[in-house]
């Protein structure tokens, strides 16, 4: 059993920046996978330590508010199989470990969300070895206060014409700290295969650290691969055309990032779940419909 | 079905030929504290820095080799040597440089190059600069360029030296740099007075050719402020099938709204495990700006490193990697935003064919003090065939929220799109797609100088055959 819970980069980088790797320990007791079964959407509420298996067909919707907690998910998609995972973390230092193996023509959409949270480590790792898989990826973050957030997202292409997007947004406010590892390992023999991967960060304090690495591997020549990140400040002249229309600076600020994160919520695709995102991004008005249900 | 575009390797003929050593030019190999005493023995170093040396190697000693990056363990240290005794001392008459070192450096154009479009010549030979000259009028204008071991002996550049010599890259830096620090022999000094702007550049050439041997120049320049400078190095080296070693130096100093030009055409044998360290710290206003081809060598760990300090100081990479077969190219910049409105754009592109490795490897950080900063990194891969290989692993650390850093990274293979265009205005398709790869090592040629480009256009001679299957 495993005693520490480790995330790694796939190709080692210069020491000095701090980026090829974190550990935290795990608890010595690691419950059982539970494997999910069923159709339709099913929604769990990780409290504790956790691991469950998703078939396909299955649409799961996590939410995840638990503390001092190991979560391990396993999404199985076989041939012509969809899986759809929204993850929901609020909680405080978590460990989520997430693998999914996809078959030929299988499709996994994954939608994470994080909030709040103080320590948060998350290692994904989509293995895609079915010719014609795909994968989606929309990963939201807000961090604040003394938060810190080390996201790892390895997608494994080894299928021919597999197709991967993984676009990222994110808030940093206050002294949080955040490192960002995406890579698209285009494996021999994976032709006609793509990968996208884009990460859009917002500085909103003079403290927070951001790190992304994204990182691309390549052993075959018939792929395209793309990535892109941009971090940057408040746009100045939209917040002082705001600010001319009447609107308070902080409000400003909080409009912005709740924008921003906007994108990802409505991916969710389940209005309660979107509603309850909202409340925790503080939204009062929250019961009012913000997705067309 | 479709077909490859087959692109040729670099044409080594120009570059392998050689001269027997005689042995007794040769130290021991190995890397020992008599080795070392002997080198600093040899070259006369003053105190300060044949302790400089021995320290070097206890921190070599106790340096790890480097976790990451491309395989080094087909270098054994014990079999390099270290220093090769010269033939001649340093000349600034070509006529006075032995025959032999002569027609090297004639068969490699330098004579030529100094004639035509250069300010000055540099020409290191193993461990030592044979031959060093600067136009007249260049060196009456204040600058200096000479060896750094004239240098370090003559009173007026004396303490200069002392306190810059690897200041930049502290021997700590890395287990190759404090190996440099042990072993250093040959390299450049430049200095030019503030105001001072040396319109023709200065050349370096480095020939290594001995079997077995290590390189280790120090190459220090300073531009003082509202200077400027275009440097342009150069190296080769015959192909042995024993190891050789190059684990160069490269400490730059920009002044206040100075600008250094630091132009590099590597193209090492493909026996060479090319180590080399290169700095450069820019003041108020200043700006660096490094030009990269990287051609030669069976390994290479090459990142230059820009340290703005400087408030609104800038930093410029442009860079091509074309790794072939047997070849491990891993390259890439640093670059160290410390000031508030810094600036920096890397631009770079790789090519990989015959079973070559090439990865861009780059490392952004913008510290808390740095506000107003802006960075943006674009890197582009060519993979040519399938038993190739080509990573980008580029990193961000950014700790301020009033900066604006961009990366863009492709990889893919020649555009069907692109060579359809190019049909539809008439070309073949062979035509097409040798203008395609051509144009891909575009961004780094323009940057050079015309004699220059020509060079490395020739370095990648390329060759097309195929038709729309």
């Amino acid at each position: 059993m495993e005693t520490k819970f480790s995330t790694r980069l796939p190709v080692p980088t210069f020491r000095f920046l701090g980026v090829n790797g974190t550990e935290r320990p795990l608890p010595a007791e690691q419950p059982e996978p539970e494997v999910l079964s069923g159709t339709g959407i099913q929604r769990l509420d990780v409290a504790a330590d956790a691991a469950f298996t998703v078939a396909g067909g299955q649409t799961v919707i996590m939410d995840i508010h638990a503390e001092h907690a190991y979560l391990q998910t396993h999404l199985q998609a076989n041939a012509y199989e969809k899986v759809r995972l929204v993850q929901i973390f609020h909680g405080d230092s978590v460990c989520s470990r997430l693998t999914a193996d996809l078959a030929d023509s299988a499709s996994a959409e994954l939608i994470q969300i994080y909030l709040h949270g103080t320590d948060t480590v998350s290692d994904t790792e989509i293995r895609m070895n079915g010719r014609k898989s795909a994968f989606t990826a929309n990963i939201g973050y807000l961090a604040d206060g003394d938060a810190q957030l080390d996201l790892n997202l390895n997608v494994i292409q080894s299928g021919k014409k597999s197709v991967s997007d993984i676009d990222v947004q994110g808030v940093l406010r206050g002294r949080a700290k955040k490192i960002f590892r995406g890579t698209i390992d285009f494996q021999q023999g994976a032709a006609g295969a793509s990968g996208a991967e884009h990460e859009d960060v917002l500085l909103t304090d003079p403290e927070v650290v951001n790190k992304t690495v994204p990182v691309i591997l390549c052993a075959e020549e018939d792929v395209v691969g793309t990535h892109g990140a941009t971090a940057g400040q408040l746009d100045a002249r939209g917040v002082f055309y705001l600010q001319s229309r009447g609107i308070p600076e902080a409000e400003i600020r909080e409009l912005i990032a709740q924008t921003k994160l906007g994108s990802v919520i409505r991916k969710i695709g389940d209005a309660a779940t979107e509603r309850d995102v909202w409340r925790l991004l503080g939204r009062e008005d929250a019961d009012e419909p913000f997705t067309e249900e | 079905m479709k077909q490859k575009t087959q692109v040729a390797d670099i044409d080594r003929s120009l570059y392998d030929f050689r001269y027997d050593e005689d042995a007794s030019d040769l130290l021991a190999s190995g890397i020992t504290p008599e080795i070392i005493r002997e080198i600093s023995e040899e070259k006369g170093d003053p105190e300060w820095m044949r302790q400089f040396r021995l320290h070097s190697l206890e921190i070599f000693a106790k340096t790890e080799m480097p976790p990451w990056g491309p395989p080094i363990d087909g270098l054994n240290l014990d079999n390099i040597v270290a220093y090769i005794r010269p033939k001649s001392r340093m000349n600034t008459d070509w006529n006075n440089v032995p025959e032999n070192i002569k027609e090297t450096f004639e068969r490699l154009g330098i004579p030529q190059a100094e004639r035509e479009s250069l300010a000055g010549v540099g020409a290191q030979y193993d461990s030592e600069l044979v031959y060093h000259n600067v136009r007249k009028e260049v060196a009456e204008s204040g600058v200096v360029y000479t060896d750094l071991e004239s240098a370090m002996h003559d009173p007026r550049f004396a303490e200069m030296i002392q306190t810059h010599f690897m200041k930049l890259v502290p021997p700590t830096d890395h287990k190759f740099a404090a190996l440099h620090g042990a072993v250093w022999s040959g390299g450049s000094f430049v200095y030019v007075p503030a105001g001072v702007r040396l319109e023709i550049p200065l050349q370096s050439y480095f020939r290594l050719n001995a079997k077995g041997a290590g390189q280790f120049e120090h190459t220090l320049i300073i531009v003082e402020d509202d200077a400027y400078l275009h440097f342009i190095e150069g190296c080769s080296a015959p192909k042995y099938y024993e190891a050789g070693l190059h684990a160069g130096c490269v400490e730059l100093y920009v002044g206040k709204r100075a600008t250094l030009r630091y132009s590099t055409i590597e193209n090492w044998s493909k026996n060479m495990y090319n180590l080399n360290t290169k700095r450069a710290v820019v003041a108020e206003g200043g700006r660096i700006e490094w030009v990269s081809g990287s051609f030669g060598s069976h390994v290479s760990y090459l990142y230059p490193m820009s340290i703005l300090n400087g408030r609104g100081a800038h930093a410029e990479f442009t860079g091509i990697t074309f790794a072939g077969a047997g070849q491990n190219l891993d390259t890439g910049a640093k670059i160290v935003h410390n000031a508030p409105e810094t600036s920096s754009h890397i631009d770079t592109k790789s090519i990989s064919k015959s079973g070559g490795i090439s990865t861009f490897r780059s490392a952004v950080t913008v510290a808390e003090q740095a506000v107003g900063s802006r960075s943006s990194v674009s890197c582009e891969s060519l993979m040519l065939d399938s038993i190739s290989r080509s990573d980008t692993v580029p990193v961000m650390d950014i700790r301020t929220d009033q900066a604006d850093i961009g990366h863009e990274a492709k990889i893919g293979r020649i555009s069907d799109d692109a060579v359809f265009y190019l049909m539809s205005r008439g070309l073949d398709e062979q035509s097409a797609r040798a203008m395609i790869v051509s144009g891909f090592a575009d961004n780094v040629s323009k940057e050079l100088p015309l004699e220059y480009a020509m060079e490395m256009n020739n370095l990648i001679r390329l060759e097309m055959t195929g038709s729309a299957g």
